[in-house]
Order: structure tokens, then sequence, then C-alpha cells
């Protein structure tokens, strides 16, 4: 745009100066001098047509400073045209950002992943589900898995939750909180090695947490 | 100055001046220069509002302020030379008014020089040496 801008200047100047010219042609008082003024205009006319020409020569062809010439004025300060050393550094932020939102999906993602998948598979439910992952562009990994499930509140298990202590009581030998709890340890490591197995992780960084 | 006050002040003038020349033709000389200066200097007025007018044109469209004064000193030379050589010529020196005119053309193209000189500065340096 600023070209055209500038381009429109030097037009206006170059029109403004025949207008003038010609107005200056009637007002001249007579034949005597019409040469000699006539002369003078067109070069003044030739001058202005060929400003840009000047300018081109006597900036020694400093192209940035070309880029944004502003009208008869020689080089207005240009909006900051940014150094490479910025450029790379903005690149480099940019990239950190971008690394910075992958992670943040992916780690959402699994979580989504776990907390659908979970269920289905062990008739456990996930409370929550934490992902720790680590996304730099030479070695993007996961760090930690941290997963707290419960079981399932399905139809017995409510009933068990509203009258607990009554059930205790009366069936010790079918005992539902020591019988849960061995289970629940059971399907937490299978859990852990399911999620091991999916994403191919070490036992130490995937922690299942029982409720 | 309006035009029927210019041409009734001619007119005027001229008769005044028809009637003094036989007796006193330096009269009628200093008669016809000093009414022509008066309507030039009336008139010098409404010049100004055309020059501003043109001033005004010329630093919205961002025109060089070289090329305007240019401009306007070529304008008052030639005003200038002209009436002073009709007013010569008037009084029968046509050799004067000639000189008069010569310095004017003169003038007005000294101050084509600098830009004569840009221009054929310029072209030098497109061409190859």
């Amino acid at each position: 745009m600023r070209h055209i801008e500038w381009m429109g200047d030097w037009l206006k100047q170059i029109i403004l100066l025949v207008l003038i010219a010609t107005f200056l042609d009637m007002l001249l008082p007579s034949n005597a001098m019409e040469k000699y003024v006539k002369l003078v205009m067109g070069l003044l006319i030739l001058m202005a047509i060929l400003s840009p020409i000047f300018k081109l020569l006597s900036e020694n062809l400093n192209l940035t400073e070309l880029a944004f010439l502003d009208g008869s004025k020689a080089v207005v300060a240009m909006p900051e045209m940014k150094s490479l050393a910025d450029i790379n550094e903005q690149t480099s932020q940019l990239k950190k950002k971008q690394d910075q939102v992958i992670q943040q999906k992916t780690e959402e993602s699994m979580e989504t992943w776990m907390k659908k998948n979970i269920p289905d598979r062990f008739a456990m439910e996930v409370v929550s589900a934490d992902v720790i992952a680590q996304f730099t562009s030479e070695n993007p990994h996961i760090e930690k898995i941290h997963l707290v499930v419960r079981e399932k509140a399905t139809g017995a298990s409510a009933k068990q939750q509203i009258n607990p202590v009554q059930e205790v009581s009366i069936l010790p030998s079918n005992d539902p909180t020591t019988h849960t709890e061995s289970t629940s340890n059971e399907t937490g490591q299978k859990i852990q090695s399911f999620i091991q197995q999916t994403w191919n992780l070490t036992a130490e960084q995937v922690e299942v947490q029982l409720e | 100055m309006e035009i029927l006050q210019v041409v009734g002040l001619g007119l005027i003038t001229t008769i005044l001046i028809l009637v003094v020349k036989e007796q006193k033709p330096i009269f009628a000389f200093l008669l016809a220069t000093f009414v022509g200066i008066t309507i030039f200097l009336a008139l010098a007025g409404k010049i100004a509002d055309v020059i501003r007018i043109l001033e005004n044109l010329a630093t919205q469209a961002h025109v060089n302020n070289l090329f305007l004064e240019t401009i306007l000193k070529i304008i008052g030379i030639a005003y200038i030379a002209e009436f002073g050589a009709q007013v010569t010529r008037d009084a029968g020196q046509g050799s004067i008014a000639s000189k008069i005119e010569l310095a004017g053309k003169v003038l007005i193209m000294v101050m084509a020089i600098p830009i004569i000189t840009v221009i054929i500065e310029t072209i030098v340096s497109i061409l190859p040496a």
C-alpha cells in the first residue's frame, strides 16, 4: 500500500505542476518571455517526473529505504522493520509455544482416552487422570501418568454404599472391604500394565491410585 | 480594483496624455508611467490571491518547495521585466526596452541552471561511463 500511496503522491505532484504551468502561461504578460518561461517550466516538470530516479541515485540503492520512500520527503522512518535476530527470536518463541500447545493437547487427549477406555475394560471409574509430558523438539516423551480410579458405582456397589455397615456386620465372611481391596489391587495392576503396554512406558512412569 | 475602474482610469489617462503631449511630452510620459504602476500595484493583490491558492495546492500535493519557489520567481521576473520594457518602449527607448527584456530572459535562464545541472548530472550518471 505504501508504494501506491507514494506513487499517488508522485503523480499528484506532476499533475499539479502541469496545471500550474498552464495557469502560468495564461498569467504571463506577453510573448517576449514566453519561450523562456516555457523552457524552465518544462525542465521543472521533467525534474518532477524524474524525481524517483534522482532519489534512487542519491541513496546508494539502499533497498530497505527505497522500499519505503514517501512522497517528496527522502525517507520516512519505516514502521520497525525487524532485524534478523529479532525474527529468529520470535521464531524460537513461537516454536516453544507450539511445543507447549502440542504437549497440552497430547496430555488432554490421553487423559480423555483413559477416562473413556478404562471404565470399558475394568469396570472402574476414572476419578482423575493426569498426564505429564515433556515435549522438546528433539525428544518428546511422557514423564508420568498419574491415575486415580475407583470402583464403578454399579447397582450393587451403590447399595453397599448406602448401607455398608450393616452388610459388613452381618456377613463377616464375605467382607466387602477386604474383598474389594484385593480386587482393587489386582485391577490397579491390570490397569497399570494396560497403560504401560498402550504407551510403551515403564512401571515407574505409571502410577495408579485406588480410591 | 475592478475592471471598470481599470478601464476608466486607462481611458482618462489616455485622454489626458493626448492633451498634455502637445505641450509637455515629459509629463505625458510620467503620467503614463504612474498610471501604469498604479494599475500594476492594484492588480498585485489579485495576483497574490492566485499565487496563494497555487501555493496551497502545491503544499497539499507535496510538491517540492524548490519547484514552486522557482515558478513564482519566474512569474515575478517576467512581470517586472515586461512592465519595465513597456514603459521604456512607450518613452521611445526601444533599445533600452530590449535590454530590460534581455535581462529578464537571462535571469529566468539563471533560475533554470540548477535544474539543468541536476538533470544533466543524472543523465551522465545513468549512462555507462
